[in-house]
């Protein structure tokens, strides 16, 4: 049921795209149906302040290119993260200093806790080196990581939001999945050094 | 599960969804790209299949292709009986105009979060009926405010009410169930999801009153319908109002103010429908039940030896967090039952010698059985963080409704 549900969707992203080259309305039902996802995945990217207007530029550059889609890719998940990616990678300048900030941050944290190994259960300490580690990746190993555990895209999709080879886009998660958990299982001083 | 992706799939859970001001942001800009990019009108005047990206070389040629597209459109609408009103083209109010100064008042008074935000420079006359003019402004968050000038109006400010109906009695005082005689009717559909309209009779009669379309930003139709005098009498009335998709099926109905249905909400997909929770009292339980709608809302209602009670109307999706819309108390079974929309967490109700008994929200719908003391005092709603929202503070007696059964 849930799996008939879920293709229905994804079918009509093609059914609404189709219909909005005629009926330009028609395409508000992607946003409703995707904006939240591209707007938390670019939150997570560079940060909330800016999340708001990329998300909104993302839906008005997909609306205008709404005649190029490939009408034959049911999900329009890929094309729309792929040109949200592209923007945040735009946004390299303010990106850098989001990372320092995350980086002073994560530094500034009480002594007390400066030495504790992560306790699984300890969720807001993981968080924060968890996005400490993200603010150190480049913004396309970022991109690969939050499609694949965030956003929940296959390696195809990705391949496809990002044009990269599928072979680079399995080799380049897998290295990465791996860095990042030895980055989760250090302890806190070391990964904020 | 690998922990690299448990915390990843955690970080993504606890990332916030984008606010209600985020959201209307980017629906105005993303319908300023709909509307400016290609001349967009409503949906329902998009009867001519045109190009969807016009070039832009030569200002001249496209302007001379928008004319002759629209002449195009407004001929195909006619032919089909289809009132067009592009939006952009309509006349203006002048700052100086009754009209304008009505609707750039608007928000003056209105309670935090409840503002219309509407745009006062966009005041236009869109439409006139017999001798009364219909004048629509857009708000910033999607949706329209409108007039009837002689008559009255009002705002859907998100752009999201299937259907808003003003009834006008038919003859002298105030509408009520002891006075449902109705002279006229007016409102609008929202074109998002309605292509018809029906006003249902008693008698079986059926009158499909005459839209005009408006276009983006306004995407929607309105209408005002004189009843006639053979549905004045008795067992001619009116039973419903009811909007309609276009494979006919019913997207949203309204009954007379004070008309009272022991069946669920019209507009509720009952094959959806959830028990969210029971209260059972010595006559039965009293079972609160919600269902999504087809236009993104939600209804709530109870249900009590057989018969339903809707609990508040049905609500268009981000209405719920308005609180004096959202709740009422019930009297069922010798129970007082609160009951109604709870977009918040919690509610507490201040009692008179200062004791506080707090009731959590279930799956955003808020269900207590009120004893003597709940019932004496007061309400307020709390935020996600536990905190009181300003003004929402209530006295329940107001909330209590007259329906025992």
């Amino acid at each position: 049921m849930v799996m008939g549900a879920w293709r229905r969707d994804q079918g009509s992203d093609t059914a609404a795209i189709a219909r909005s080259v005629d009926e330009p309305a028609a395409f508000a039902e992607l946003f409703e149906r995707h904006f939240s996802a591209v707007h938390r995945f670019l939150s997570l990217r560079t940060g909330e302040q800016a999340a708001g207007d990329l998300a909104s530029e993302t839906f008005v550059i997909a609306f205008r290119r709404r005649a190029e889609y490939d009408l034959t890719r049911p999900d329009a998940r890929p094309w729309l993260f792929g040109i949200a990616a592209n923007l945040a990678r735009e946004q390299h300048r303010s990106e850098r200093r989001r990372r320092e900030t995350w980086l002073r941050l994560v530094r500034e944290r009480p002594p007390g806790s400066e030495n504790d190994v992560l306790a699984p259960e300890d969720a807001q300490v993981n968080n924060e080196i968890l996005q400490a580690a993200l603010a150190e990746l480049s913004p396309e190993e970022r991109d690969l990581l939050l499609l694949f555990g965030c956003v929940g895209l296959s390696y195809d999709e990705i391949a496809e939001a990002l044009s990269l080879p599928l072979g680079t886009v399995r080799s380049r998660i897998h290295r990465l999945r791996q860095k990042l958990s030895e980055r989760l299982r250090l302890p806190a001083e070391k990964v904020t050094a | 599960m690998a922990p690299e992706l448990d915390a990843l799939r955690n970080l993504w859970q606890i990332t916030p969804e984008p606010s209600e001001q985020t959201l209307a942001d980017a629906r105005a800009r993303l319908f300023d790209a709909i509307s400016g990019g290609n001349g967009s009108v409503a949906a329902h005047a998009r009867l001519v299949p045109r190009r969807a990206m016009l070039p832009r070389r030569r200002l001249g040629f496209v302007l001379a292709l928008a004319l002759i597209l629209l002449v195009l459109l407004v001929s195909a609408a006619v032919a089909f009986g289809l009132r067009i009103v592009v939006f952009g083209q309509a006349q203006k109010a002048p700052p100086t105009s009754r009209e304008f100064k009505i609707f750039a008042d608007m928000d003056v008074g209105a309670p935090p979060g409840m503002e219309s935000n509407l745009i006062a420079n966009e005041t236009r006359k869109v439409a006139t009926f017999g001798d009364k003019t219909l004048w629509v402004a857009p708000t910033r968050a999607g949706g329209f405010c409108a007039i009837l000038i002689p008559g009255g109006g009002g705002c859907d400010r998100l752009g999201t009410f299937p259907l808003t109906v003003t009834y006008s009695g038919g003859v002298p005082g105030p509408l009520s169930p002891g006075n449902p005689v109705v002279g006229e009717i007016s409102g609008s559909v929202n074109a998002r999801w309605v292509v018809a309209l029906e006003i249902r009779f008693q008698d079986g009669d059926v009158i499909k009153p005459q839209l005009v379309w408006v276009s983006q930003p306004i995407d929607a139709g309105f209408f005002v319908q004189e009843i006639p005098a053979e549905h004045r009498q008795p067992g001619h009335l009116i039973s419903a109002v009811v909007a309609l998709d276009r494979d006919g099926n019913l997207i949203a109905s309204q009954s007379l103010p004070g008309n009272r249905s022991a069946a669920p909400p019209p507009d509720a997909l009952l094959d959806q429908a959830t028990q969210v929770a029971t209260i059972e009292t010595s006559n039965g339980p009293v079972v609160l039940r919600t269902a999504p709608t087809r236009y993104g809302g939600r209804c709530t209602w109870l249900e009590f030896k057989g018969k339903a009670t809707q609990v508040v109307p049905c609500l268009p999706k981000g209405y719920e967090h308005q609180q004096a819309l959202a709740f009422a108390v019930h009297p069922l079974g010798g129970h007082s039952i609160l009951a109604g929309e709870c977009g918040y967490s919690a509610v507490e109700l201040l009692h008179r010698d200062g004791s506080v008994r707090r009731v959590e929200c279930t799956d955003q719908a808020v269900f207590a059985d009120l004893t003597a003391a709940d019932a004496d005092g007061r309400l307020r709603v709390l935020d996600r963080r536990g905190r009181p929202i300003p003004r929402s503070t209530t006295d329940i007696a107001r909330a209590i409704l007259s329906d025992v059964r």
